[in-house]
């Protein structure tokens, strides 16, 4: 199948096995999926491991190659991955990020289709005030949305952003996954988004995957006993006014 | 101006633009530098007669041809390819190890090539197949690369994190300092005395041979380190950003310690240790002409360079009469013009 499909993986921090066999359904072209999950239930290791920013083993494919094997340059052409950490405060400009981005990963592109994917980028996220700024005159935030746009205009087959909104004020946070969907959607790419807000993964994603201790434990609905056993709370999922899913969590539950 | 002018691209082409007029610029300061410091000397030889005798050797009786050619012209290249080799190895370091206090000096290179150099002296030792002036360089370049290979081969076990490497780096420094006043303290003062004057640094012992060398290494390194200048560019954004990209930053990172140790090893060898350069050369190149390393890798050469000669120029005029170290006023001249650099520019923010 085109998309995503990840059989089986296993990642691991020295001894200390991280992802356990990880397998979640198969991601169509288009598709958004949220991973939703307590501190260290594997999210960003997962992101890590399809990244191939640390060793994994197992089964994925994208587009029906296997992803593990790829080599670093193949799997950078394919993969767009947006690492948790903000971009340095270097003195670089947040255009020559960019395009070094686009240099690094997609050498044969002609310089004009690179000036025009770097215009095109910096005018969806809102950036275009910020292209010609140094690094490090820039906010947190905004450094996150160039990091951003190092990924979007290189157009991947596979997005992978990890807390790709943490630095991101409110408005930020809905213009960025907005950005994210739009982009999925145009090039018919797979979006994997780690996200710590429930409502917002809710609002944006058209599925979760929730994790928990290194496998998916849940890849469809949410639900109050999910929520318990992925966070260790108390919580209704409810539906506003729009007809939307909510998640309201009451109180912490104790140790089980 | 149309709409395609006003592009984003056409006004970052607007600010490469600057750059390659600040790069020129400071080609061109490099130039005058080195024509001053070729000019200056206790000969007292007018500007027009040098400039003359580099073109027609001839016009130059024996004396001022000596001068001219064997004493100046060496000394003032040297300090152009010592500067820049320290200058590149500065800013290849600075952003491999995403640290602005890297230079040469962090990793305990040139620390490592005084103890050698000390030893030679100490012992004077001579290596069969290697002329007596040789000794001296060759020792001190063996004990630099032996000392990047050592931090290299440390810092790989421990998965070569930057700090890591830095920290063995400034360790091995430590080491290397406190052996040389354990060679110090056991050697004549005669032998003491040659050590302290070797590691002052001095441009006075530049023969054509030795600039030779230290020209070829930077002629090898400059052009292998530009090659790779977008993915140094890149991380500068992070190394989790620039692994992001594909971009091997192991690979990265062991090229560019190989480079370092190469160009450090022999600019130390044959002027001694003129720390001051490496690390100050690529905050300049930088506050110039930003993080784009197509423009900070020859920024910073040609800073180095022309930071070393007009050091050359003032070790000939501070003092009259006497030649000062060059180690010296490298540091005399340069912290103040840095200092200014960093005030200045915290004024326009």
């Amino acid at each position: 199948m085109t998309g995503l499909r990840i059989a089986s993986l296993s990642a691991a921090y020295g001894r200390r096995a991280v992802l356990d066999r990880l397998a979640l359904p198969g991601i169509a072209p288009g598709e958004v999926v949220a991973l939703l999950g307590a501190n260290g239930a594997g999210k960003s290791t997962l992101l890590k491991s399809l990244a191939g920013a640390m060793r994994a083993e197992g089964d994925a494919t994208l587009d029906d190659a296997p992803l593990l094997a790829l080599a670093p340059a193949a799997r950078a052409r394919a993969v767009g991955y947006l690492p948790q950490s903000l971009p340095d405060a270097s003195s670089l400009v947040a255009y020559e990020a960019v395009e070094g981005a686009l240099r690094a990963t997609l050498p044969e592109l002609p310089r004009r289709t690179r000036e025009a994917r770097i215009e095109a980028t910096f005018a969806t996220l809102g950036l275009a005030g910020l292209a010609l700024r140094r690094l490090d005159t820039l906010s947190g935030g905004q450094r996150q949305l160039v990091a951003l746009a190092q990924v979007l205009a290189r157009a991947p087959r596979l997005m992978l952003l990890d807390e790709p909104t943490s630095a991101l004020d409110l408005r930020w946070q809905l213009f960025v996954l907005e950005a994210v969907r739009d982009a999925a959607r145009r090039d018919g790419a797979v979006a994997l988004v780690a996200i710590h807000d429930i409502n917002l993964a809710l609002r944006f994603a058209d599925r979760v995957a929730v994790l928990k201790d290194g496998r998916v434990l849940a890849a469809d609905a949410l639900t109050p006993d999910i929520l318990a056993a992925a966070y260790g709370v108390a919580a209704r999922v409810e539906t506003c006014s729009r007809g939307h899913r909510v998640v309201i969590a009451d109180r912490a539950l104790g140790p089980s | 101006m149309s709409i395609a002018e006003a592009s984003l691209a056409a006004q970052y082409a607007r600010i490469v633009g600057r750059r390659t007029l600040l790069l020129a610029a400071l080609a061109a300061a490099t130039l005058a530098a080195f024509v001053a410091d070729l000019a200056t000397g206790a000969a007292g030889l007018p500007l027009a007669e040098v400039l003359t005798g580099l073109v027609a050797p001839e016009s130059l009786g024996r004396a001022a041809r000596v001068v001219v050619w064997d004493i100046r012209l060496p000394a003032a290249c040297m300090a152009l390819a010592v500067g820049g080799a320290l200058g590149l190895a500065g800013a290849e370091m600075q952003t491999a190890l995403a640290n602005p206090l890297a230079s040469p000096f962090t990793l305990g290179v040139a620390h490592a090539a005084a103890l050698g150099a000390s030893l030679a002296i100490v012992w004077g030792f001579a290596v069969p197949g290697v002329g007596g002036a040789w000794t001296l360089p060759l020792a001190a370049f063996v004990f630099a690369m032996a000392a990047t290979l050592l931090v290299q081969g440390l810092s790989a076990r421990q998965g070569a994190g930057t700090q890591t490497v830095v920290l063995f780096g400034v360790a091995l420094g430590f080491a290397a300092n406190a052996l040389m006043w354990l060679v110090q303290y056991m050697a004549s003062a005669d032998a003491v005395q040659q050590i302290v004057f070797w590691s002052m640094g001095s441009l006075a012992r530049a023969t054509w041979a030795h600039v030779g060398l230290v020209a070829a290494a930077l002629g090898l390194c400059l052009p292998l380190a530009l090659r790779r200048a977008w993915a140094m560019t890149a991380l500068r954004a992070g190394e989790h950003h620039a692994r992001a990209l594909g971009i091997g930053v192991e690979g990265l990172r062991l090229a560019v310690l190989g480079r370092v140790s190469v160009l450090a090893a022999v600019a130390v060898a044959f002027v001694g240790t003129i720390g001051f350069v490496g690390l100050v050369a690529p905050h300049v190149a930088r506050m110039l002409l930003g993080e784009d390393h197509r423009f900070l890798l020859p920024g910073s050469a040609l800073a180095g360079a022309l930071m070393l000669s007009l050091a050359s120029l003032a070790s000939k005029t501070l003092a009259p009469g006497t030649l000062l170290p060059v180690g010296i006023v490298t540091a005399i001249v340069g912290i103040p013009m840095f200092v200014g650099l960093l005030l200045a520019q915290g004024r326009r923010r």
